[in-house]
């Protein structure tokens, strides 16, 4: 498990915008090839560690909005979970972002590739907040979101 | 619940000059309690009104001779953060609020004006679980939390039958300081652990009760514990019982965790429910419409 905080220069509400939507997480969690919506609460996660390909199903489990924010993984060969806290700064002008994000194997300890990118989390997570906070701060945020759409059904 | 008024406000209202019931906390906005207690005065065919009341510091003696003097005033209910301090106002207490330290329900007697207290938040907890309450009493119990809701559950558990219980709270250390002098913490039947090694401790347990604020709407943390951490207790050391004090929201993330890892849930508002019940009986010594009340809650709670 993994739990990193970063201060963003983004107004509370604007934050919580861009993080209630797991699609957007690819723009930042470096480690993760593709996110798709299944329903407004159900997203499917894709990613590929050492030679295997992992996809897990997430459902949403609380969201509170400019609060928090959580979810489970409900179906797969990877067991993540996520909870991101948000709390106002300078009057609401800036956010702190808690960003706790946790990977287990449902049976068995995990293989070699999958023990590494769990090892490794602290450490990406506190790397993957920081292109958050970049992304979030230019404004290109929603941009890099675009981006990517346009890709994907060009 | 925008309309909520003062102490001071109520007193000078209409209201006042009727058989009334209140709520006294700070604060009570978003209580729940008059929408089931009003229904339950309905269905009795009881006239009285139920009316929470924001109670200032500066109106807390005011608040006490009206009790005792007022002939209008029938029985309050008490919660933050009076639940303690009232307790040095009222005329005779439950076994049960010296044992906890704490009241949640109080009634007038109409000829002295004396105040009775009791606490119904130990009914309250046991009631939805009494089923379980075999196979709660042969293993540990884990309790997140170790404040004043903890301190009743603590109570209840004990007094039901269980012998080991494990208090799971930030400072393990302060939370034994202040439960000695009502409880026998020497004993080995109360652990007080911190939040890095509750999971050691959960392996054995069967029920686990979240009586932290962690989950309720706008608090900004949705679960006592981290998420991966419960779905792994629950996966790997279940089925177990997870019972969450919180009830708005009516699913919180805890039970939601649970009851995806195959555990059985206790949702906080079957104890809001029967805490509410056994003040209306006591008060009024007639039954509470537990159906009728559950489905008004179900209407009005959050539900995501």
């Amino acid at each position: 498990m993994a739990h990193e905080s970063i201060e963003v220069n983004v107004p509370l509400s604007k934050a919580y915008e861009m993080l209630c939507n797991p699609v957007h997480f690819t723009k930042f969690l470096e480690r993760i090839d593709s996110i798709e919506k299944i329903n407004s609460q159900t997203f499917e996660y894709k990613t590929q560690i050492g030679s295997e390909e992992f996809r897990w199903t997430t459902n949403i489990i609380d969201n509170l909005r400019n609060t928090r924010f959580a979810w489970i993984t409900i179906n797969g060969n990877l067991n993540q979970t996520g909870t991101i806290r948000f709390t106002p700064l300078d009057n609401g002008n800036r956010t702190r972002v808690d960003f706790t994000l946790d990977y287990r194997t449902f049976f068995g300890e995990p293989e070699e590739a999958l023990a590494q990118f769990i090892s490794d989390l602290p450490g990406q997570l506190d790397k993957d907040l920081n292109r958050f906070k970049e992304l979030a701060e230019s404004d290109t945020f929603k941009d890099e979101v675009e981006t990517a759409s346009t890709e994907v059904s060009a | 619940m925008s309309n909520v008024k003062t102490f001071s406000e109520f007193v000078n209202s209409p209201l006042a000059k009727q058989d009334h019931y209140l709520l006294f906390g700070n604060p009570v906005g978003h209580s729940l309690s008059p929408v089931i207690h009003s229904l339950a005065l309905l269905d009795a065919g009881i006239q009285a009104t139920y009316s929470a009341v924001t109670l200032l510091p500066e109106e807390i003696t005011a608040a006490i001779a009206w009790m005792h003097q007022c002939e209008y005033f029938q029985g309050a209910n008490v919660t933050i953060p009076y639940k303690q301090s009232f307790m040095e106002v009222v005329d005779e207490c439950g076994e049960e609020v010296l044992a906890t330290g704490a009241l949640n329900t109080l009634r007038r007697d109409p000829e002295s004006g004396f105040l009775t207290a009791v606490n119904t938040d130990i009914e309250g907890f046991l009631a939805p679980i009494e089923v379980y309450m075999d196979r709660i009493a042969e293993a540990p119990v884990l309790i997140f939390g170790s404040g004043g809701a903890a301190r009743a559950v603590v109570y209840a558990l004990l007094s039901a039958g269980a012998e080991e219980i494990v208090l799971v709270s930030r400072r393990p250390e302060d939370a034994k300081h202040s439960y000695r002098g009502e409880f026998d913490v020497d004993s080995g039947e109360l652990q007080f652990v911190g939040y890095d090694q509750w999971m050691a401790f959960a392996e054995d347990a069967f029920l686990l009760v979240n009586a932290t604020p962690a989950g309720m709407l706008s608090f900004p943390v949705g679960c006592p514990v981290p998420i991966g951490e419960l779905g792994t207790v629950c996966s790997m050391y279940g089925p177990k019982l997870l019972y969450d004090l919180v009830y708005n929201p009516y699913d919180t993330p805890f039970l939601i965790v649970g009851h995806r890892f195959g555990s059985d849930t206790c949702h906080g508002v079957e104890m809001f429910l029967h805490q509410a019940a056994a003040s209306f009986r006591f008060w009024t010594g007639c039954e509470f419409p537990l159906d009728l009340c559950r489905k008004e809650l179900e209407r009005r709670l959050y539900v995501g």
